[in-house]
């Protein structure tokens, strides 16, 4: 299938809504609030959150990065969900930002599939510092979780 | 076979979903719960359940893992007639129709996205049981 460009519009930011309020409100019984999204070069302002990465790609094309931010108190308090009460190290932190970025990505990657994308699913890395991205434009979606900052930027290489 | 009474091998390479599952599956009773991070690990853990004579009821795998992945180790195991009774279930944010239709022609019993509600994993492997109380003879 052609490589299709990743437009970073109106019906990307609807998609990123649903499956922030399906994946954390519906699944993982966070509250959260969205806020309106932007479109930007700039390089990100520091979030003290911890970073979720998933690079779209599609074959050996690079179409640009699919990233989370997550407050760590957010990231605990699912964990606490699951029963991990003590005090969660790392790793354990590290791991669920991970798989809420994969579910998060599973749902963007199926909905933008369904537009004429081809984009594949990869395992995604975790970061502790901020992600400073690149010179991509990126689309910006803030929400509150649990009152928390968070976001998902999505970068596109066009 | 009541789902309660069933031997589970849980494979997924976050400690969360591991979590998720594993509460869902206590809530209804189940006890045999064995886990996997990846498929290397639940191809030995599998293989080496069915040379103790307890082999896994029900494979709950992953799509996306580390080492081997969970539609190659499907393939795999489906290959291997000792595991003809068990039942593989794909539970992944793998979500589109092509690799549904590909995970269940290479022989996958059930296929289940994330994310999932455990009201949603529980109904579906009622299902599944009745599957394996089909082909468990």
């Amino acid at each position: 299938m052609p490589d299709k460009p990743l437009a970073l519009d109106l019906q990307v930011a609807d998609i990123l809504e649903d499956a922030i309020r399906t994946t954390l409100h519906d699944t993982f019984k966070v509250s959260t609030e969205i806020r309106p999204w932007s479109v930007q070069k700039e390089p990100l302002p520091p979030s003290n959150c911890l970073i979720g990465v998933m690079e779209i790609n599609q074959g050996s094309h690079n179409h640009g990065c699919f990233v989370t931010a997550f407050d760590r108190t957010v990231v605990a308090k699912v964990l606490a969900s699951y029963g991990v009460t003590a005090e969660p190290d790392r790793s354990m932190l590290h791991d669920a930002v991970s798989e809420m970025t994969n579910v998060l990505y599973g749902l963007f990657k199926t909905e933008m599939n369904n537009l004429g994308h081809a984009f594949e699913m990869n395992i995604p890395y975790v970061i502790d510092e901020e992600w400073d991205g690149d010179s991509l434009e990126k689309l910006i979606l803030p929400f509150l979780a649990e009152g928390q900052r968070c976001r998902i930027v999505v970068s596109s290489a066009g | 076979m009541e789902l309660a009474q069933l031997r589970f091998l849980v494979v997924d390479d976050h400690f969360l979903l591991r979590q998720m599952v594993s509460t869902a599956l206590k809530t209804h009773g189940v006890t045999a719960i064995d886990f996997a991070s990846d498929g290397e690990d639940a191809l030995s853990k599998t293989n080496q359940a069915q040379n103790d004579n307890k082999p896994y009821d029900i494979l709950l795998l992953d799509w996306s893992m580390p080492k081997l992945n969970g539609y190659d180790l499907l393939c795999l195991l489906r290959g291997d007639k000792r595991h003809s009774k068990t039942a593989i279930v794909m539970l992944t944010a793998e979500s589109e129709d092509k690799n549904i239709i590909k995970a269940l022609k290479a022989g996958a019993t059930a296929f289940i996205t994330k994310p999932f509600q455990p009201d949603g994993l529980i109904s579906k492997l009622g299902d599944v049981v009745k599957w394996r109380s089909e082909h468990a003879g």
